[in-house]
């Protein structure tokens, strides 16, 4: 199977010294394409700075991160910014919405940083596929939490990433409209044929994926 | 208390950017004020130290004073210093050369000890003191203290001139006054006098200083010693104020005084609104901060307080900075422009000291006073906000419906302008208040840009290189001999001159005018100038007119215009009114009568009739008022050695030159300009600060919004793009305003100043030099800003910016 | 390259009429400072006092007009442009002007063409790129190099980025393939394994029967206990049947507009007997909104996932418990809930019960029957439906039993 994500003794330490903090340790995580892994830790553990290092957002002490056998880091920040915008999508726990623009410019954007023109009828699916057709023209503050993190999805999706990186989606949600998030964010990435890496830290939610990968004081391990 | 005051310096230290701009802000207003504050004060010391030095320090002086008058004089307490002086006659020459006497305390009102180069004042009978160059002209070129001179005088016309032998006591310096008029005076002593005039026929011109007890201004001396010579005795009509002295000393300068009261206040103004500006955003983003605080427990004053020592804090440095640099900086303007001014071209000017503390005390305490003006809002907001409020506080609360159309397709220039719009009214708020700025600027540099230096020379030298002008006074009852009628009957600038003049080889041109001298029907005298179509359509070309101006109906109709619209009541006569007066000249006197139909703006005459009324007059020979004289300006000095040589005899006439006058003009312009410009330049600073500010603002409020960008995808060139255009959106916008607010209001102000005949303002153009400036610089500062701040913002890392959370 | 070539145009164009309306300018500005010397040249002519008029032209301006100098001029022979110095100037000037622009407009011509070759090749290389990126997808290197496109910042070569993910694709197409093989292998090594406890009991079964000695009651009771594992080896194998379609994809799920309330009415009806005898009573909840709700289902097999997951509650619930279906129209999904008040599912186990032939180790689950394919199936038929399964650990933690949630779209 093709391994779409690969870590390599991936390792980020805080401080030096006395103080020095190990968020990540020897991080060796497999993972393929299509499949959704949610990595599951309590807070603190470490799992926001592996997930930033997986998507090129933080750089690691040492250890690489391959995305398709490419070291994401050897690219130009620049270059690696192209290569985020088209290859990789983020889904925040707080949403990140820019406010100044409605709904439909949201989800575009990236794909317009890319200087590409949105195929409509593609975003449009997805924005059907999430029930946001009726809130197109509204203002992100004006929407739910539900609601803003479907958009936030819709825009992860609508640039056709090869990877969806979904830092804590549910976070600032109830459990009943987070289970439903997860089920449509499991839904589209199965729709459109994406790979989705979730962290969590709420287990219920960690079931509906494929794979579970429990991160603890920086260590990495399958749930099994 | 103590731990209040630790809080704000801790919060002032962790917001470092706002911080600095504040006291940025402080410090540049306080420059302003203590710059403007020593700049006025300098002047107005200068100027009355050196009024004294120039005019004397006599509040006014009484002309044919007896004895008995004197004693009367003394025994009034309003007077506090009497100095005697008395006119001995006039010396034989063909310039007027009056001999005069002073005692010690009229030589120190009137200042005069300052010209003593060598020697004394004249003690004995026999002693005399004067100008190396009055005696040059009596027949002695190198005189030395202790030669003897011999002077033939007489006490007054009607008498014959007398010899005496008098013994040189002392050599004066010559004033600029005195050189322009070549009028001399010589000096004798007490005991001269005495011995030539018997006690009964004595009188004396008694120069006086009033004492402090007496309340005048420069309005009111007149009348005050008027009155005064009248309790005396004396008649009030030889009663003479001296106008300089009063001016200066007694009225420091109330112009001066308003003009930097003005400018203070619309620097304290933008001060304000800048500083305001930069708070209250500043606050926005830290409510949470301040809420926090007040759930542990602060009560409203002692919010109000952490808000208001944060501001004060930052007054700390800044100000004491501020007012040296502000001080330092107008003190060496003000010592440039005394060393380049050659206006008083004289080497006994006054160093004064400029500074004055209480004032920069004042400046200091304007600017924080500034600084609490702004303070005052947040204040109150902070101190209002509830804990709850303040924690669940998530920005500004957007009250539009949360809709909005949008566009179809999303780039990086749609969301930059998804952020105006959406911000609109700071966008607004702040575009305006650069452009404000920006239009004073633009009004400045369309007064400043459009005086032509030229025209302004041409308005004293209106044709050729040299204008040789009549002088003449209209009511000298004093000397007589000096006023217009008696001069023209007697007129220097005759055509025989001009047909000298026409014969220097190099002059190609020769212009003339007219004038008449004229009693109105209460006897005043009155100058009149006779013009022909040229002249006439040149003075109406000035502007400022009332009335109908036109040549050919005046010319037709014989009708006459006043000289001064300005001051057209003071001709006693309406628009339409017949005017009768005797009009006179070297040809004789003549009634005159016709209706006044207009005025000009600033003629140099009273009263204006044209060439063919003139001729109407039938009188036998007309008087030359002016003669301009033209040339190849290479020939200049040629033609004016030759001029002057031939003036050399002649008096009652002043000579000047265009080049001169472009001189003059050109170096007040250059004070002018320079002022004018450095004051835009600080406030143009200031208002920069502001755009500064909320360029910052927005970016610091949005980086986590630019995080999660960058984490989408946009590269670090797109982002700077993103925050260039802001920034240049933000330019454009301001000079935009500027150009639609700045060039109307420019163009008016100087169309009301073309009106009213201010300085040099003839044809409007457009200030493009400067307003590119103005662009480019404003440009450049922003496009280096948004540099700056997008290399800032890359310092912290994309997982730094998206946990940003304030 | 038709565009390129029309671009090109455009430019050669533009910049003709930029250069020739500039040199129009300068040609016509130099005739008019030709045109005004010779008035002043007319003027001295027509003067009585030449050097007089010499000034007089330097202050003023010329007031003759074009056709009076020409009279004038032409008075003295001077009818032409070529015969006055002035205008052989005039002449030369606009030669120069003449020739330097169009010098210069060569010059730009030339970089404007240099453009367009330069640009040509750029494209003939990216194609060779292209090129070069098939030959190896065909040769069965699907990778691209990605790496030095992303070095040319913000390049244009999509066509490249495409064809980098054409190579993916037909990489995991392949990859799909190879992963098939192996999820048959291991399947029928699973199947085989399950299959092996009750085939060998059932065979002990035989051996024992086949021994006489055994009384009739023991044979009886062995006779009994062997229709017993042929039920349920049965049962399984009709399970493994079901498991082995639906991973071989032999099961295609038709989703087809149907009620969901009815397959959850008939899901209940199926497993209504077996509560009955153990007095546990199933309670619906639900809006009345839901009976109308048509979603895309397939009715037979989504019934078969309920009825899964309602018998699994049924078996691991005491009796007198109350099983409780919950459902609720969310955003875009419907939401069921099925809560009983049975033993409940340990923590750690919450993912694995949904594994392919996971049995817990309590001695409640061992006690009863069962192959641990249920709820693995219930959960590829939801899957199936694009829907979630999963356990509501917060509810359960509150209350005994278990809750499991179902999840599917409604649109």
């Amino acid at each position: 199977m093709d391994k779409i994500l690969r870590t390599e003794n991936l390792c980020k330490y805080y401080g030096s010294g006395e103080n020095e903090v190990r968020a990540v340790q020897n991080a060796n995580i497999d993972i393929q394409k299509g499949e959704f892994v949610a990595i599951v830790g309590k807070s603190g553990s470490g799992k926001s700075t592996l997930l930033h290092m997986l998507g090129g957002l933080d750089t690691p002490t040492s250890g690489k991160v391959l995305i398709r056998g490419k070291d994401i880091f050897s690219y130009k920040e620049d270059a690696l910014a192209v290569f985020r915008r088209r290859k990789i999508g983020f889904i925040f726990q707080s949403f990140n919405l820019v406010s100044s623009i409605n709904v439909w410019e949201n989800i575009v954007l990236p794909i317009g940083l890319d200087g590409r023109k949105a195929d409509e009828a593609f975003v449009m699916d997805i924005v059907k596929t999430l029930g946001l057709e009726k809130k197109l023209h509204n203002l992100p503050n004006t929407l739910s939490g539900g609601q803003q993190q479907r958009v936030a999805i819709a825009r992860a999706l609508a640039s056709r990433p090869d990877i969806l990186f979904a830092d804590e989606p549910t976070g600032n949600l109830d459990s009943r409209t987070s289970d439903e998030v997860i089920a449509l964010l499991k839904m589209s990435v199965e729709k459109y044929g994406q790979t989705l890496v979730m962290i969590t830290h709420d287990e219920d939610i960690a079931q509906i994926a494929d794979r579970i990968l429990v991160i603890e004081d920086g260590k990495v391990e399958e749930l099994r | 208390m103590k731990m209040i005051t630790k809080l704000a310096l801790s919060n002032n230290k962790k917001n470092k950017t706002r911080s600095i701009l504040i006291m940025l802000s402080i410090f540049l207003t306080t420059v302003l004020l203590s710059a403007i504050a020593t700049f006025g004060y300098g002047q107005i010391k200068f100027q009355s130290a050196n009024a004294e030095e120039f005019y004397g320090s006599y509040y006014g002086s009484y002309a044919g004073v007896t004895e008995d008058q004197i004693g009367e004089m003394e025994k009034r307490s309003e007077f506090d210093r009497i100095g005697r002086a008395a006119t001995i006659g006039t010396i034989e020459n063909a310039r007027s050369i009056s001999m005069v006497w002073m005692d010690n305390e009229t030589r120190d009102l009137a200042n005069l000890d300052r010209q003593l180069q060598e020697g004394a004042f004249p003690e004995q009978e026999n002693e005399i003191a004067g100008q190396k160059a009055m005696f040059e002209r009596i027949g002695y070129p190198d005189v030395k203290v202790g030669d003897k001179v011999n002077i033939r005088f007489r006490r007054n016309t009607h008498e014959t001139y007398q010899e005496k032998e008098f013994l040189v006591s002392g050599i004066m310096s010559q004033t600029v006054k005195e050189q322009e008029n070549q009028s001399y005076t010589a000096y004798v002593s007490k005991a001269c006098y005495e011995s030539l005039y018997a006690p009964e026929e004595r009188a004396y011109t008694i120069y006086f200083s009033l004492s402090d007890s007496v309340d005048v201004n420069s309005s009111t001396l007149e009348m005050t010693i008027k009155d005064l010579a009248e309790e005396c005795g004396i008649n009030p009509e030889y009663a003479f104020d001296n106008m300089y002295y009063s001016m200066w000393v007694l009225d420091p300068g109330m112009e001066m005084i308003v003009g930097c009261i003005v400018v203070a206040l619309i620097v304290v103004f933008f001060a304000v609104m800048v500083i305001y500006n930069i708070f209250q955003v500043g606050l926005i983003q830290k409510i949470q901060e301040y809420g926090k605080i007040k759930a542990l427990g602060a009560t409203k004053k002692q919010m109000k307080k952490l808000v208001f020592r944060e501001g004060m804090l930052l007054t700390i440095i800044s100000i004491p900075a501020g007012l040296i640099v502000g001080t330092t900086v107008s003190i060496g303007f003000m010592n440039s422009w005394l060393s380049q001014s050659t206006t008083l071209g004289n080497q006994d000017v006054v160093q004064v000291n400029m500074v004055s503390i209480p004032l920069l005390l004042l400046c200091a305490a304007a600017s924080a006073i500034a600084v609490w003006a702004a303070l005052k809002r947040p204040m109150k907001v902070i101190s209002r906000i509830s804990p709850v409020e303040a924690i669940r506080f998530q920005g500004s609360q957007k009250k539009n419906k949360g809709l909005r159309r949008g566009r179809k397709q999303m780039g990086v220039r749609q969301l930059t302008q998804a952020n105006m719009s959406m911000n609109r009214k700071r966008t607004i708020t702040t575009i305006i208040s650069m452009g404000l700025s920006c239009v004073l600027f633009v009004v400045a540099a369309n007064f400043t840009g459009n005086v032509s230096t030229r025209y302004d020379a041409r308005k004293q030298v209106p044709y050729g290189q040299f204008q040789i002008d009549l002088t003449y006074s209209k009511a000298d009852t004093a000397y007589p001999e000096n006023n217009l009628d008696a001069i023209l009957k007697a007129n220097p600038l005759d055509e025989e001159l001009v047909e000298q003049i026409r014969k220097i080889d190099a002059v190609t041109d020769i212009k003339i005018r007219y004038m008449m001298y004229a009693y109105d029907q209460n006897g005043n005298l009155q100058s009149i100038g006779v013009l022909n179509k040229e002249q006439f359509d040149d003075e109406e070309y000035q502007g400022s007119l009332k009335g109908e101006v036109d040549y050919e109906t005046a010319a037709k109709n014989g009708d006459i215009l006043y000289g001064w619209s300005y001051f057209i009541e003071e001709s006693g006569y309406d628009l339409g009114d017949t005017v009768t007066m005797t009009m006179g000249d070297a040809g004789g006197e003549a009634r005159f009568q016709g209706t006044m139909t207009g005025a000009f703006g600033s003629s140099n005459y009273d009263w204006i009739i044209t060439d063919e009324a003139y001729d109407q007059l039938g009188l036998s020979g007309k008087s030359i008022g002016t003669i301009w004289v033209d040339c190849r300006p290479q020939d200049c000095t040629d033609v004016q050695n030759q001029l002057e040589d031939l003036l050399t005899d002649k008096q009652h006439y002043e000579f000047s030159t265009y080049q001169g006058a472009l001189e003059t003009s050109e170096s007040s312009l250059g004070m002018f300009e320079t002022l004018a410009y450095g004051f835009l330049l600080l406030v143009g600073l200031i208002a920069f600060m502001n755009m500064a500010n909320t360029i910052i603002i927005s970016i610091i409020t949005r980086k986590r919004e630019l995080g999660v960008m960058q984490a989408l995808g946009m590269t670090n060139s797109q982002m700077n793009s993103m925050l260039r255009n802001e920034g240049v959106l933000f330019t454009a916008g301001s000079i935009l305003v500027s150009l639609l607010v700045g060039m109307p209001a420019g163009y008016a102000l100087f169309c009301y100043g073309r009106e009213h005949g201010y300085f040099g303002l003839d044809v409007y153009h457009i200030p493009v030099i400067e307003i590119a400036a103005m662009i480019i610089i404003l440009t450049a500062l922003q496009i280096s800003l948004s540099f700056i701040l997008s290399r800032n913002i890359k310092k912290e890392s994309i997982v730094e910016r998206i946990r940003y959370q304030e | 390259m038709k565009k390129e070539t029309r671009r090109c145009i455009t430019e050669l164009v533009l910049g003709f009429l930029v250069t020739a309306a500039v040199t129009a300018m300068i040609l016509f500005w130099q005739y008019e400072t030709y045109q005004e010397n010779l008035a002043s040249r007319a003027r001295l002519l027509l003067a009585e006092n030449p050097a007089e008029e010499v000034f007089q032209i330097l202050k003023e301006d010329g007031d003759l007009n074009t056709e009076e100098v020409q009279d004038i001029l032409g008075d003295y022979g001077y009818e032409h442009v070529r015969d006055s110095l002035e205008g052989q100037r005039f002449l030369r000037n606009c030669g120069w002007t003449a020739g330097g622009a169009v010098a210069l407009y060569l010059g730009y011509a030339a970089v404007v063409f240099y453009e367009k070759h330069r640009h040509k090749k750029e494209m003939e290389e990216q194609s060779k790129k292209a090129a070069d990126g098939i030959a190896r997808i065909r040769e069965g290197d699907y990778r691209q190099d990605l790496m030095d496109w992303y070095e040319e910042e913000e390049s244009e070569d999509r066509i490249l980025d495409e064809l980098d993910s054409l190579g993916n694709y037909v990489e995991m197409m392949e990859a799909q393939a190879q992963q098939e093989k192996q999820e048959t292998k291991t399947l029928v090594t699973d199947i085989s394994h399950q299959l092996k406890t009750p085939v060998a009991a059932l065979n002990s079964c035989f051996e024992v029967l086949k021994n006489e000695d055994l009384t009739k009651d023991e044979r009886r009771e062995f006779e009994g206990r062997l229709e017993e594992q042929m039920q349920s080896l049965g049962q399984l194998v009709e399970a493994l049947v079901n498991i082995s379609r639906m991973e071989t994809g032999m099961i295609e799920l038709k989703l087809t507009e149907g009620r969901i309330f009815d397959v959850i009415l008939e899901a209940v009806n199926r497993v209504w007997v077996k509560a009955q005898k153990k007095e546990i009573e199933i309670e619906m909840e639900a809006e009345d909104k839901l009976e109308d709700l048509i979603l895309p289902l397939d009715s037979k097999w989504l019934c078969e996932a309920l009825i899964n997951l309602l018998d699994n509650a049924v078996k691991y619930s005491p009796p007198g418990t109350t099983v409780t279906i919950h459902a609720a129209r969310m955003a875009s999904f419907l939401r069921i809930e099925i809560q009983d008040q049975g033993i409940g599912i340990a923590r750690e186990n919450y993912h694995k019960v949904f594994q392919r032939f996971y049995r817990g180790d309590e001695k409640e689950v061992q006690k009863e029957e069962g192959s641990g394919v249920g709820l693995y199936l219930a959960r590829k038929i939801i899957e199936g439906h694009h829907g979630t399964i999963s356990l509501d650990g917060k509810k359960m933690k509150k209350e005994k039993g278990s809750v499991f949630v179902v999840q599917i779209p409604y649109r």
